[in-house]
């Protein structure tokens, strides 16, 4: 076990033996299968696997959105299974960005509002440099007044992946970011989630199923059947593609 | 389709139960009062038919004079009437009748008196059994000397009366003091006991015209000889009698008799069912919004029904179906809870009449009334969501609406523009006076004024939200900034929901208004007139007057100074403007009787009336009120053309056409009293026995005397010699009245009440549905780390939003009516009177009511399974 001292430098996140079952006896499923894994801080992950591989239910638990049955996770030292139903909510308002494949903004809220939602919840006041910097690095500027209903999918994201960076969180979660976006608009939002890590060093952690996502990643995981079967470091879109259809077989 | 429609309504019961509350609401207490206006009306109904079965004809006097006190007033037939009746052919037995309005006096030495119900009546013992109507108990006997009286057998059982006791009872000749001799009653068919309806003394008939100070018979009462029909012995009778006097046969008589009971059973529930109207029409709304709710949730199924080929009227059918099943299930639950509150309204009244042990029989007319209004308001609000249902286009099945950003269709605008103008133009000109619609027409004019605002009401719901929630955000962070903006998010749904609880509120603050208004009219007029006046001796609020023996009593006692007494009578004016009116119609004179209006006059001691009150613009002013002279108010004087005097002519059933001078005008009425003031002694020339007698004595007690000493050391010896008086100091007098007033207005509160309830709940209801349709954006908030603390709260203020607009509109539409429509009152010169407490009052309970009814919903927001509600699957 790494000790404190390299927690606070290295790794931001973490799954040591994580394990999810639904049910019991005959009917019971696992859906995740002592998995233990470690996310480097600065680093691009994405986590892959055919449906039903576990990986959306490891995210969920990375990010605190669900409990394991066994195992633990820690996320900058914190022991998610340790902490209170509250203290998760805030350890998600203050440590943790998401972003969802769809549905990621609040419809009454303009874009500004949306990207400072979880310090508004908190009562922080944004360091105004930083914030400047995240909405030029996705080129909202001109875009800050509009409604999530007055701007197009891939804005939307953009305005998503904002918020995630804008708190300044230990560790950045996307479920499938791309996936309601035209391939086009998805390569914009994936750029910026490379930008955000190399020239901002923010540490993402994404769910997907697309090869093509995955090559922007500095390592992708393998999940099947709720195990942790393979890695991969510097993915291709090609590697990937051959990767999963060896693990399909 | 059916299927698929039934499916959808059994899926969503919890939804159809809110909807179903309004509906059961409003139908409860519109059948719950049918059932037991129906009860009343048949019970009553079973007595007159059975009292009145032996007779076969009546006769009486033709001169009838409209009454403001209820039946019309009529003079008595001589005796001579009653030998020819008994000459006439055919006719086995006949009998006169003689009845007063006595007050009957308990054991305690306390009056009997009912708060609702019919008068205590006084007869004569009629011997012939038939004629008689009723029925002694065994152990009693009819009466045969003069003390003697037959006690009905309710006020008996009720108060421990005995054959064999005696009783004190108040008569327009003073108090008397009767043995009872018998328990008398009803036999009525079907219950082993004897029956009363009013309380009853049965005396000798001699006595009894010298209590009354009457001579001759209310009516006379004839049986018939056996073979002799009553359509023969009427006809036998007019024709032998003089033209001034009247036929009636016992049918017609028992008709006339129900009649009149059920009009006076429909004074009291006839607003009572008004009441339930206005809930159905705010429970209307709330339907509406409910349907309007579950169209725009069931957006992509009925889509993906168009898509899969499903025409546009099996859509509407779908959406009606589900409006008949709710409307049906929420009237059939109503009725029923309606009939049993009939069993509680009965209890309630048993106090004033006698009605049969059980509960009230379920009447067909409250089954189909109430289904028919349930199930009829709950189609015809579902109409237009489920007309819009079928508009919606078949790739709506993909895609998903999170705000209404419909605009505002100019044609809803003008619709609405209109219907505005409309309102108010009816409420202005009914209250010019230009339309004589009276109440009818301001609550057409105020019902107009509401949809016009619901139909306008989107257009200034948001910024209505935005405005009230101006300062959440900066108060409450990003809680209140989210309930503030999901409050107008919505402007339709918001619009609708405000309105309908606007309703309630806006009923409430009329009321109040109303009340204030008077309430401070009548405080000030009574304290400032009579502010010279110490004590006050009435007869209550029974029927029956006061006998000679108190203003005997008061006119003996050293200390006070002056007293006036005071008369009512009612006189027929012809001269007036109104009675021009009805002349013009119905011709100078009626089967013998002169046309003209009817309307109070006051009686009043002839140089007291000027010294003890404070008579505003007397003009000119006078010291003496002589005889057949009258003071008129000004205000009718300049109506009517009058000035001081002119001479006018008044008729009175006892005699006849009178001329009277206008002595004098006075500004406003004198003590919440009459437009016409005539001096005691003319009064009575002109007033019937019952009407004889004081109503009312006001005392000036000599500078120094203290009145309540005064009133300690009277009061015992008064009450002694009438015990049916009230002895009061002003202060307590002017008291007693105004809570009166107080409980008539609380009552109304509560009827109100009701309405507030059902807007209330469709408040909740849209707070409720709203939390549902949002569930994703819950999961999110959640997701990125809002509290459930802070969720609750955001849900809490979009709920206060919602009420206090509603409450806010309620408020102001409330003030600026209630102020017209007082001012529109001109009967008693009242001043509208706004009270600020009581805005602000309503106000907060209009914020708590929000957050009382965001309690559920909120909880159910935060206990959103966060994993579910943001899963990408």
């Amino acid at each position: 076990m790494t000790d404190t001292q390299t927690w606070s430098t290295t790794v931001a996140a973490a799954a040591v033996g994580a394990t999810k079952v639904y049910g019991s006896g005959d009917t019971q499923v696992v859906a995740l299968d002592h998995v233990s894994a470690e996310f480097n801080k600065g680093q691009f992950t994405a986590i892959m696997g055919p449906s039903g591989s576990g990986k959306s239910t490891l995210m969920h638990c990375l990010a605190g959105l669900d409990l394991l049955t066994d195992g633990s996770v820690l996320i900058g030292g914190d022991d998610l299974s340790k902490l209170k139903e509250r203290d998760l909510t805030l350890l998600r308002r203050d440590k943790i960005g998401f972003i969802f494949q769809a549905f990621n903004l609040i419809p009454t809220l303009s874009a500004l509002e949306n990207i400072t939602l979880p310090m508004d919840l908190g009562g922080i006041k944004p360091d105004q440099g930083w914030l400047d910097t995240v909405i030029d690095t996705v080129g909202l500027r001109d875009r800050l007044s509009h409604r999530p209903s007055e701007l197009s999918g891939g804005q939307q994201q953009r305005v998503a992946v904002a918020r995630a960076l804008a708190s300044r969180p230990q560790i950045i979660f996307a479920d499938e970011p791309t996936g309601n976006l035209d391939s086009r608009t998805g390569t914009e939002i994936l750029t910026f989630m490379r930008k955000a890590v190399d020239e901002l060093r923010q540490t993402i952690v994404m769910v997907t199923h697309d090869p093509n996502a995955a090559g922007y990643a500095d390592r992708v995981l393998f999940l099947a059947d709720g195990k942790l079967v393979d890695e991969m470091y510097e993915p291709t879109a090609a590697k990937v593609l051959d990767k999963m259809k060896a693990l399909g077989d | 389709m059916l299927r698929v429609a039934l499916k959808s309504v059994l899926a969503r019961k919890r939804r159809l139960l809110t909807t179903g509350f309004a509906i059961v609401l409003s139908v409860a207490f519109i059948s719950g009062t049918l059932v037991i206006t129906a009860l009343m009306n048949s019970t009553l109904d079973s007595l007159i038919g059975s009292s009145y079965q032996g007779i076969d004809a009546i006769v009486r006097s033709a001169n009838a004079q409209e009454s403001n006190f209820g039946p019309p007033i009529r003079p008595t037939v001589p005796d001579t009437t009653l030998d020819l009746a008994r000459a006439t052919k055919g006719v086995r037995v006949a009998d006169g009748v003689v009845q007063g309005l006595p007050t009957i006096i308990d054991k305690n030495g306390d009056r009997i008196q009912d708060l609702a119900g019919p008068p205590t009546i006084a007869f004569n013992w009629i011997d012939d059994p038939a004629l008689q109507g009723g029925k002694l108990a065994p152990g009693g006997r009819a009466p045969t000397a003069p003390n003697e009286v037959v006690l009905d057998v309710r006020t008996a059982e009720e108060f421990g009366f005995e054959v064999g006791d005696q009783v004190q009872a108040g008569f327009p000749s003073g108090l008397e003091t009767l043995d009872i001799v018998g328990i008398g009653g009803i036999p009525v068919d079907g219950q082993k006991e004897l029956v009363a309806g009013p309380r009853v003394l049965l005396m000798q008939l001699d006595r009894l015209h010298e209590l009354l100070k009457k001579d001759g018979f209310d009516y006379i009462a004839v049986s018939a000889a056996e073979g002799v029909s009553q359509a023969e012995i009427a006809t036998n009778l007019s024709k032998i009698l003089p033209p001034d006097q009247e036929v009636l046969t016992g049918e017609q008589f028992i008709a006339e008799s129900e009649a009149t009971i059920s009009k006076l059973i429909s004074l009291f529930t006839q607003p009572i069912l008004a009441f339930g109207f206005v809930a159905v029409f705010v429970g209307a709304f709330v339907i509406y919004n409910t349907f309007s709710i579950v169209v725009a949730q069931r957006t992509r199924e009925l889509a993906l029904l168009r898509a899969v080929g499903a025409g546009r009227r099996q859509i509407l059918g779908s959406v009606m179906v589900e409006a008949v099943v709710v409307g049906l299930v929420g009237s059939a639950v109503g009725i029923l809870l309606g009939w049993g509150l009939s069993y509680g309204l009965k209890q309630a009244l048993s106090g004033s009449f006698s009605l049969p042990a059980g509960l009230p029989p379920l009447t067909l007319q409250a089954v189909i009334t109430g289904l028919i209004i349930g199930i009829g308001s709950t189609m015809i609000s579902a109409f237009i969501p489920g007309l819009r249902a079928t508009f919606i286009p078949p790739v709506a099945a993909l895609g998903e609406t999170a705000i209404d950003r419909t605009a505002l269709k100019t044609s809803r605008k003008v619709i609405g523009a209109l219907m505005l103008l409309a309102g108010i133009g009816l409420i202005g000109l009914v209250s010019a006076g230009t339309l004589d619609w009276g109440l009818a027409g301001r609550g057409i004019g105020a019902g107009l004024l509401f949809l016009a605002i619901t139909t306008l009401g989107p257009v200034f719901a948001g910024p209505m939200a935005r405005t009230l929630g101006a300062p959440l955000p900066r108060v409450r962070g990003v809680s209140g900034r989210i309930g503030k903006e999901n409050a107008g998010r919505n402007p339709k749904r918001t619009a609708i929901t405000s309105v309908a609880l606007s309703i309630g509120v806006c009923l409430v603050v009329i009321v109040a208004i109303f009340a204030a208004s008077i309430r401070s009219t009548v405080k000030s007029q009574l304290s400032n007139q009579l502010a010279d006046v110490d004590l006050v001796v009435d007869s209550g609020t029974g029927f029956a007057g006061l006998g000679p023996e108190p203003r005997q009593f008061l006119e003996d006692q050293p200390e006070v100074d002056l007293i006036n007494p005071i008369r009512f009578n009612q006189a027929t004016l012809l001269d007036s403007k109104g009675a021009k009116e009805e002349q013009a119609t119905r011709g100078e004179t009626d089967n013998g009787v002169p046309v003209g209006e009817s309307d109070f006059v006051i009686g009043v001691d002839r140089t007291a009336i000027f010294q003890i009150a404070a008579i505003e613009d007397l003009t000119p002013k006078i010291t003496e009120l002589p005889d057949d002279e009258v003071m008129v108010l000004a205000k009718t004087a300049e109506d009517n053309g009058w000035k001081p005097g002119d001479r006018i002519r008044v008729w009175f059933p006892k005699s006849g056409e009178q001329t009277w001078k206008i002595a004098a005008t006075f500004g406003s009425r004198i003590g919440n009293g009459a437009e016409y003031i005539t001096n005691n002694e003319t009064q009575s020339k002109n007033a019937l026995p019952e009407f004889d007698v004081d109503s009312t004595i006001w005392v000036k007690l000599n500078d120094g005397v203290d009145p309540k000493t005064a009133l300690a050391e009277f009061k015992p010896e008064l009450k002694k010699l009438a015990p049916t008086a009230g002895v009061n100091t002003i202060g307590d007098y002017v008291g007693e009245r105004l809570g009166i007033l107080d409980s008539v207005v609380n009552l109304i509160y509560v009827l109100l009440g009701l309405s507030i309830v059902i807007a209330l709940v469709g408040v909740g209801n849209t707070i409720s549905l709203s939390i549902h349709e949002r569930t994703r954006e819950l999961g999110l908030l959640r997701a990125v780390g809002m509290t459930r603390r802070q969720l609750a709260e955001s849900v809490v203020w979009e709920s206060v939003i919602i009420a206090l607009a509603g409450t806010v509109i309620g408020l102001a539409i409330g003030v600026v009516l209630g102020t017209i429509f007082v001012d529109g009152i001109d009967q008693q010169g009242v001043e509208p009177v706004v009270s600020t407490v009581t805005v602000a009052v309503i106000g907060v309970l209009g914020a708590t009511a929000g957050v009382f009814l965001a309690i559920r919903p909120a909880l159910r927001a935060t206990r959103v399974n966060v994993l579910a509600a943001i899963s990408s699957v």
